[in-house]
């Protein structure tokens, strides 16, 4: 039996979990600069201690509910030594998860949320949908891709 | 496991390149002088050392190539070989080979399956050849071999001793670091309740020089010297020689000159596509040559020095020259100008057209140079990394290319600009003018053409567009522009195309540290990277390329190129045009100083002067700044009156700054320096010029710096007493 750990966190009230070994650090987020003309997947830069990382809205990617009254917080996460923030409602705790736990992702999720995870977790509390960082960031570079050949094909 | 192999690898295949290259240069020395021991020796080592791995690593046909030519070397030492022009082309044969296989193994990780019995054959058949020679030369001495030898491979073993190779991704990622360090020490220093302790203020003024110390000392390990690019090239220029049947010598100058690592890359495909183009238009055939009394080795000389805060490298050669006729004759061929148009052009106008796109003067394109893709890619390469280049040719005699370029890539003067609350900075390479239109000229000025803005400036009507049109979906037209008051409008320039920028506030000019742009957000056109601009305002650099291009301006502004850029404009007409900076003395005399010189011109406010002895300094961008009055060279000028603001002229370098204070601006001229009249100038004049019935003093500016250096003296002097 394995077991690992899963930083999890809560987006308009759904439980979504990391793997710690993703994660470097979780912050306040800092002051966001928007980038004009990029998508609306990416809310901005923030500087965290000189270097400029982009900040994902998982929000609006899953299509979730756009407001939010809670605090934002910023999970940095580590994907092939790229550094990304990632903006969350709020911060819940570090758990430790057995793999037998592990459960396909049910197939009642909308897919605008399961398209992003890699699995589901039961718990005594709820479920926990751990997210995928790799299927995130695949999802935005094509988005952005698709979106700036657009653009390009409108311009000319 | 596999891991740790593969970094091996690569260590080992970025080691034998070098030494490879270094035996290259050898072998080409050793075709001069073929008696030279130490030459012999550095082939040997580099051999030697690539053999040894080579086998450690299981690279079979590397170390099989190594230890056949290993062996010929060991004889050439012993004396029982002697090396002549066969055998340093089969040595040369056989690294280009190895060079080749060792790429092959950094790419995809095999030594490929490269030919080597050719090289195995001509070494072996070496080996025989020199066996009946050997016999007839036996009376050889071999003494001085075993001298040599081993003294010269310890010299050399100590050199590598104290160098280590860096990860460049560790130094990038220590630069960033110190950064913030300095952020942080800012933050610190400008808290006035930590000065009132006396502990804290103390330590807080070594944490404050440690930390510029640190700064300086990790920039300067990004710098290189221009030497790890030249070391290629002799043996580029041999092989040249060779296909086209010229003879060709290479010399440089100023190897030592350090740029940083990052424009050390930028510049290498430019200058190797300017030194072929030297090698295959420039020299000619070794008959010509001699039909026309010159030598027949033709002769490219490579230039790099420092000067005013740039690199300046330059490619000289003493080849045929450009024909402008051919020039002029392409051209039109080319549909570029017409005859009427070229009429109008100076000759160094025309050269020029060299640089334009679709250009290529050789008639027949060779394996070489020239397909037409050249000049004009070296231009547009050269200048995305803010350097200029310059052409200048002499019937006959040869051409020469100088090419400017900054110290630094990471570091990017720009200009800083807001709109509709986000920062943005604009590379200040890009940009010619600001304007400021105040509300009662905006409807003369701004026409709409079609939907579309146009801008009319000095005689011509530029594309206007709002950067906040550009960075949200809004739209935006003229009668929103009406309600707004005053329009800061800030032109750019984009290889040939001028436009026009509305920004709703233009801040400052700032030296800015260039940050990459994440991976998610690089295909965004308009932007090329991000800076911290103060505190922790994230701003977003302009990509002004990008963003002409993105706008979709037209290609087709032949009439505005290099009309409007100064510095262009200076080159463009003939070398001998400078830009003049003239001002008021107090006697009311024109004097001028060259533009060129100048790095900025402040208005500064006399209270933040500080007098120290007799001399004026000002703190000026974290440097300290002599500042020196005309009156310090001219006796007979009164100094400037002490008003609460004066107008400072700022000469950089890289070792020393100063300002002159100067009383009234007056104009920037661009003169003829034929024009110049050297005859009776007094001391610290250069030249004498007359310009509308008035007369201008030119000022000897090396009269400054050397008073800069007295002042160093003096202070040194004083410390010795």
């Amino acid at each position: 039996m394995n077991s690992f750990k899963i930083s999890s966190f809560y987006i308009d009230n759904y439980l979504f979990g990391l793997n710690v070994g993703h994660i470097q650090e979780i912050i306040k987020s800092p002051k966001i600069t928007p980038i004009p003309s990029s998508s609306d997947y990416i809310c901005g830069l923030i500087n965290l201690r000189g270097q400029i990382l982009s900040c994902i809205d998982l929000r609006s990617m899953m299509a979730l509910d756009n407001y939010s009254e809670s605090k934002s917080m910023s999970v940095i996460v580590d994907s092939e030594d790229v550094l990304i923030s990632v903006l969350v409602d709020d911060v819940s705790e570090i758990l430790e998860i057995n793999d037998y736990d592990y459960e396909q992702t049910p197939d009642n999720i909308s897919n605008n949320i399961s398209r992003f995870l890699h699995g589901v977790y039961q718990l005594n509390s709820g479920i926990l949908l751990e997210l995928d960082i790799n299927k995130i960031l695949k999802f935005i570079e094509n988005y952005e891709i698709k979106n700036s050949f657009n653009n390009n094909m409108r311009g000319a | 496991m596999n891991e740790d192999f593969k970094e091996l690898l690569e260590d080992f295949v970025t080691e034998s390149l070098e030494l490879l290259s270094e035996a290259n240069n050898a072998l080409i020395e050793l075709e001069k002088s073929p008696h030279d021991k130490k030459q012999i020796d550095c082939v040997f080592r580099g051999v030697h050392s690539i053999k040894g791995a080579a086998a450690l690593m299981g690279l079979s046909k590397i170390e099989e190539l190594s230890h056949l030519w290993e062996e010929l070397l060991n004889k050439i030492r012993e004396g029982s070989l002697h090396i002549n022009e066969n055998l340093t082309d089969t040595f040369l044969m056989a690294a280009d080979i190895l060079e080749k296989i060792l790429l092959n193994l950094k790419k995809t990780g095999d030594e490929g399956n490269y030919d080597i019995s050719e090289v195995l054959e001509l070494f072996k058949n070496s080996f025989n050849s020199e066996k009946i020679k050997s016999e007839t030369r036996e009376s050889v001495p071999q003494k001085i071999t075993l001298q040599n030898n081993s003294p010269s491979s310890t010299a050399s073993m100590e050199i590598i001793d104290s160098h280590i190779k860096v990860d460049i991704n560790t130094l990038d990622k220590i630069m960033n670091l110190i950064s913030e360090l300095a952020l942080t020490r800012n933050q610190l220093i400008t808290r006035d309740d930590l000065k009132e302790n006396l502990y804290v203020s103390k330590s807080l003024k070594n944490l404050n020089t440690l930390t510029s110390d640190l700064q300086q000392m990790v920039m300067k390990t990004r710098m290189q010297p221009i030497s790890t690019l030249w070391n290629r090239y002799p043996k580029m220029i041999r092989d040249l020689s060779k296909n086209l049947g010229k003879k060709i010598s290479i010399k440089m100058e100023g190897q030592e000159t350090e740029l940083d690592r990052s424009l050390i890359e930028a510049i290498k495909d430019p200058l190797v596509h300017l030194i072929r183009n030297a090698a295959d238009h420039a020299i000619e055939m070794p008959e010509e040559r001699t039909a026309n009394s010159k030598q027949i080795e033709g002769e490219i000389i490579l230039r790099a020095y420092h000067k005013s805060g740039k690199v300046n490298i330059e490619i000289q050669d003493d080849g045929k020259g450009i024909s402008l006729e051919s020039v002029k004759k392409k051209a039109i061929d080319k549909n570029l100008y017409t005859s009427e148009e070229l009429e109008k052009l100076s000759d160094k106008e025309i050269l020029d057209i060299i640089f334009m796109p679709g250009f290529s003067t050789k008639d027949q394109a060779t394996t070489i140079s020239g397909r037409g893709v050249g000049m004009d890619v070296v231009k547009t390469n050269i200048q995305a990394i803010g350097g200029t280049i310059e052409l200048n040719s002499i019937m006959g005699k040869g051409a020469c290319v100088k090419i400017k370029v900054p110290l630094t890539l990471s570091i990017l003067p720009a200009l800083i600009v807001k709109s509709a609350d986000n920062t943005f900075a604009i590379p200040q390479t890009h940009l010619v003018e600001l304007i400021h239109i105040k509300e009662d000229k905006i409807n003369t000025i701004i026409e709409e053409v079609n939907g579309s803005l146009v801008l009319r400036s000095r005689g011509k009507l530029l594309p206007l567009i709002s950067l906040q049109q550009i960075t949200s979906t809004k739209n935006f037209d003229k009668t929103e522009l009406v309600e707004d008051q005053d329009l800061k409008v800030v032109v750019l320039q984009s290889d040939e195309k001028l436009f026009a920028l509305i920004v709703d506030e233009i801040s400052d000019t700032l030296e800015i540290v260039v940050k990459p742009l994440d991976r998610l957000l690089q295909h965004i056109p308009i932007y090329s990277g991000v800076t911290i601009v103060g505190q922790d305002t994230v701003g977003l650099i302009v990509d002004v390329g990008g963003l002409a291009k993105s706008l979709n301006l037209s290609k087709n502004q032949k009439d505005i190129s290099c009309k409007v850029n100064d510095e262009d404009y200076v080159n463009s007409k003939n070398n001998n045009f400078v830009g003049l900076v003239t001002f008021l003395n107090s006697n009311n005399n024109l004097m001028a100083l060259p533009i060129e010189d100048i790095s900025r011109i402040e208005k500064i406010n006399t209270s933040i002067f500080q007098k120290i002895g007799n001399k004026a300094y000002i703190h000026y961008n974290e440097k300290i700044l002599p500042v020196f009055n005309l009156s310090d060279i001219f006796d007979e000028l009164k100094p400037t009156a002490a008003e609460d603001s004066i107008t400072l002229l700022i000469y950089e370098d890289v070792d020393f700054s100063f300002g002159i204070v100067v009383d009234k601006l007056s104009d920037i001229l661009t003169v003829n320096q034929d024009s110049y009249i050297k005859d009776e100038c007094r001391l610290g004049v250069d030249a004498k010029l007359v310009i509308n019935n008035k007369i201008i003093e030119v000022i000897d500016l090396s009269k400054f710096k050397q008073l800069v250096n007295n002042n160093n003296n003096t202070a040194h002097n004083r410390v010795a007493l």
